[in-house]
């Protein structure tokens, strides 16, 4: 795993993760490495300060729960409705900027050659 | 059976928060908490014990210093209560407009040596301080006293290593080049450049590095390499050792003063961990790479073939598995890694103190820490081009630890 690529894209996946419902970190951890099969293995170390960076942006909105198993309280995640314009505008991004690699690596002919 | 430490857990939840004060301080170590205890609990599902999997899920977190540093960043600092100006601010500018490189002037993060016993440091432990804590502070001088010891300390400490830089400086200097800085996004930490001879601007997004030191706005100098390294595809480099020159495209700036040197060294021992995790395909060691400020300058290593030249070198040493350090039996050990400058063939890139034997591979390095024995990578760095930094191992037979001292 590229430190880089997912640092670029860490952003997308966090918001992204918690578009279906509220997550805590230990779940979004779980969720991310089930759905990109391995290939991203969030650490600890990045995950928290880039959930804490995201609710500073009012992106998400976090809130101390005990769950069903007891012990001590996990912090929630929930995307705010200004989370979810967000991630809609980085989808987009995203998918302009895949297009567009897409379009190169794709083999389509630079303009101007024969 | 091994059972849980409690203070184990208390004790990485505090380091890794360290940076932090007050609220937002609280809140970390309550979510830390919650985030271990969940880790635990999932190590229990695969079958450990309570005792193994605690040690593993505070092993799996990795350094707690870096935790801390990540954390940090994020959250801005209330405003340093350092007291002292910088002296000599005016006598500075005076010499940036006439020296031929702008500077940049450099800091460290304040948060790091607080020696401030107050209410707001006391309200930040989570269960209340310590009523040992509490006992001295309340004995006539004690605050005084307590305060002196924690002054003295630091001052046998290393100093910390000046990674942030000033960023109306950094602002100052681009313009100077040429560069066009869009004025309204700076104060947020994001950087959006127009190179001379280009039509498009590039954001640099330095914000989580943000933080304030005496009432001025500072960034990592580290988020701003990678950056530049990853954002841009101008030519990087940095000149020098001691207060380097950082060149971006036809933009120079000098980094640090002598008041706050900035050594070259910790930038790339920052930068290396990411670049050696990339490059070491044993996620063992890949996973578990920590560096330290600021290492000792005594020569450690010698060349034994004379076609090994002066210049960057990076050791990784599994030291800290074999020999763990207090905070380091807490948190679990990791590779250290050190930067070294080979001058006449001699380069400071082990603990001087210590006998150490060379490898060849990552693999020969694993086993030996497998082995309990203490062993050490080295590689030759090449920094031509700061977007492309190259590490070339250095084979066993071309160098050798000095004998301990």
């Amino acid at each position: 795993m590229d430190a880089q690529q997912l640092k670029g894209h860490l952003d997308l996946l966090l918001l992204a993760s918690l578009e279906h419902g509220s997550r805590y970190g230990g779940q979004i951890i779980a969720d991310v490495q089930a759905a990109t099969g391995g290939y991203f293995h969030l650490r600890e170390g990045t995950l928290y300060p880039a959930l804490h960076r995201l609710e500073k942006a009012g992106w998400i909105a976090g809130e101390f729960q005990v769950l069903p198993r007891g012990g001590s309280p996990v912090k929630v995640y929930t995307l705010t409705p200004g989370g979810q314009e967000e991630l809609k505008a980085q989808r987009e991004r995203y998918e302009r900027f895949n297009s567009a690699v897409r379009g190169i690596i794709g083999g389509r002919m630079v303009r101007g050659q024969a | 059976m091994k059972v849980l430490r409690p203070n184990a857990t208390e004790q990485y939840i505090r380091q890794a928060t360290r940076g932090l004060s007050g609220q937002a301080r609280r809140d970390a170590q309550t979510e830390l908490r919650g985030a271990i205890e969940d880790k635990i609990w999932r190590f229990t599902l695969l079958g450990l014990d309570a005792g193994a999997a605690q040690s593993a899920a505070l092993r799996d977190l990795g350094s707690p210093h870096a935790v801390a540093q990540g954390l940090t960043r994020v959250h801005t600092l209330p405003k340093a209560a350092l007291g002292a100006v910088l002296a000599g601010v005016a006598c500075l500018l005076g010499v940036q407009a006439l020296a031929a490189v702008p500077v940049v002037r450099a800091g460290s993060n304040p948060q790091l040596r607080r020696c401030t016993f107050d209410d707001a440091y006391l309200s930040s432990f989570p269960e209340g301080a310590p009523s040992s804590l509490r006992a001295k502070l309340a004995e006539a001088g004690g605050r005084a006293l307590l305060e002196a010891k924690c002054r003295n300390f630091w001052a046998e400490a290393p100093a910390p290593a000046n990674q942030y830089l000033r960023l109306s400086d950094v602002v100052q200097a681009l313009k100077l080049a040429q560069v066009q800085v869009d004025p309204e996004t700076v104060s947020q930490g994001i950087l959006s450049l127009t190179f001379p001879g280009q039509s498009y601007s590039r954001p640099l997004d330095v914000s989580s590095s943000k933080i304030r030191i005496e009432d001025e706005d500072y960034v990592g100098v580290v988020e701003l390499l990678q950056n530049l390294r990853f954002n841009t595809d101008l030519p990087l480099r940095l000149i020098g050792q001691v207060n380097p020159v950082l060149e971006v495209g036809p933009a120079r700036l000098q980094l640090g003063t002598a008041e706050y040197p900035v050594d070259v060294i910790n930038i790339y021992s920052e930068i290396l961990v990411g670049v050696l995790g990339n490059e070491i395909l044993n996620s063992q060691i890949g996973n578990h790479i920590g560096w330290e400020s600021n290492p000792s300058a005594q020569p450690s290593v010698q060349r034994t073939d004379t076609s090994l030249e002066d210049g960057l070198y990076v050791s990784l040493s599994n030291e800290l598995f074999i020999r763990p350090t207090e905070a380091v039996a807490i948190s679990g050990p990791y590779y250290l890694e050190r930067t070294g400058v080979m001058r006449s063939g001699t380069v400071p890139l082990s603990d001087p103190a210590v006998q150490i034997a060379v490898v060849d591979t990552s693999d020969q390095l694993s086993a030996a820490t497998s082995q309990k024995k203490m062993a050490v990578l080295v590689y030759k760095l090449d920094t031509s081009d700061l977007r492309n930094l190259k590490l070339t191992p250095v084979p066993a037979s071309q160098i050798k630890v000095l004998p301990a001292r």
